[in-house]
């Protein structure tokens, strides 16, 4: 319609205004794409079993590695987590949504290491999923060694527990935890993904 | 005459309207074939390695010689994932263009001026009515082995796509589950070229 109006007031400039603007869009629309994994999906849709069926039944890739010639055994041992185009990795994406369950499962089970996470997700993003922790932490507890989770979560329980014991979550306790984690979480070769 | 050139014109009275709804795709949806892959346990590298074909024109040509330059290898180290990555990388099967004289999923005839396409990710023929166009990254690279920067799609796919995104983006177990036992859903490539999404 824009068209139609500058060529009847005989306005030049504008229509080619107008032509670069559409011409601008068109560029985009092919080369700006925002793309992201069934597995980014999954954790930002927040169903744990949705991301077990995903990641166990049908093997999706956590990591990427490089494969073939090019990838010798130190460049593959470095951990490069899959991204949307945002550069949000699985686990930022669940700290920021405060899925305590998924963290948990990515970090515990399938040894994504939190401290390659450090550079992008803003501290009070973990101070927020540390607090969320502590509010849950007491429920366990309650429930007694019989529980079936205590078991599985026992590793992360035990990462957590100094903090519990003081009640105060400071910026040191943060990096506490997450010293902690680091020593225990190791980059695994479990999962390829080519591409 | 018209017909030669043009095909068969939809009516516009009743030409049915597009539904996304459920049950009208599903069934529209043709599972793919896949060309066949195979998986081996290799000794000396203690790795399992998932063989794929790539071209369906070398494997049928039946040239032992060149279809052993078109097969991919992979190596993982468990069983599981080499049957879920030969599952996944292995390219469907082109549905060829002399049975299929009529588009798959609007049903009008093929002409001159109508032509037919493949759909890259189910292998149906279709006319350029019917086709949406993908970036090649949304599919895994031995589907693409003519390495186009951007792939036809029809439209059951494409709806597919969305619908499995959706479902995971909603946390939906059940149809999930539902829409990737239709085998056209990729589970190893993004979703790209969503508009006004923040992930």
């Amino acid at each position: 319609m824009s068209y139609l109006f500058c060529c009847d007031n005989n306005k030049i400039d504008l229509f080619i205004v107008y032509l670069f603007l559409n011409l601008f869009q068109f560029y985009f629309y092919f080369n700006v794409c925002y793309d992201s994994y069934p597995v980014h999906c999954a954790v930002l849709g927040g169903n744990l079993s949705l991301l077990k069926w995903l990641i166990d039944e049908n093997c999706c890739p956590l990591r990427s590695i490089r494969v073939g010639r090019g990838g010798s055994k130190a460049t593959n041992d470095i951990y490069t987590p899959i991204l949307t185009s945002f550069k949000r990795s699985l686990l930022h994406i669940a700290l920021s949504k405060k899925y305590i369950d998924i963290v948990r499962y990515l970090v515990v089970e399938k040894h994504m290491p939190l401290c390659a996470e450090m550079k992008d997700i803003p501290i009070e993003t973990l101070v927020e999923n540390l607090d969320t922790v502590l509010r849950i932490l007491p429920k366990e507890s309650a429930q007694g060694s019989t529980s079936a989770e205590m078991s599985t979560s026992s590793t992360f329980r035990a990462s957590v527990e100094p903090e519990d014991s003081s009640g105060v979550n400071r910026v040191e306790d943060v990096s506490l935890i997450q010293r902690e984690m680091s020593c225990r979480a190791v980059p695994d070769s479990d999962f390829v993904s080519i591409g | 005459m018209m017909d030669i050139l043009f095909g068969t014109i939809r009516p516009i009275l009743s030409c049915k309207p597009i539904s996304f709804e459920m049950d009208s795709f599903t069934t529209s949806v043709s599972p793919r074939t896949l060309l066949p892959s195979s998986v081996i346990f290799s000794e000396a590298t203690e790795s399992w390695v998932a063989t794929v074909n790539t071209s369906q024109k070398i494997l049928d040509s039946k040239n032992v010689e060149e279809s052993s330059k078109a097969l991919r290898a992979f190596s993982v180290p468990t069983k599981k994932q080499a049957m879920c990555l030969a599952r996944a990388w292995a390219p469907p099967r082109m549905y060829p263009f002399s049975s299929n004289p009529k588009c798959f999923i609007c049903e009008t005839q093929f002409a001159v001026f109508r032509r037919a396409c493949h759909c890259r990710n189910c292998g149906v023929c279709m006319c350029s009515v019917c086709a949406v166009q993908w970036p090649s990254k949304m599919l895994p690279a031995t589907y693409n082995i003519k390495s186009e920067d951007v792939v036809k799609i029809c439209r059951a796919c494409d709806w597919l796509c969305s619908a499995f995104r959706l479902a995971l983006l909603h946390g939906d177990y059940d149809k999930a589950i539902a829409l990737h036992a239709t085998e056209n859903v990729n589970l190893t490539t993004p979703f790209a070229n969503i508009k006004g999404e923040v992930l």
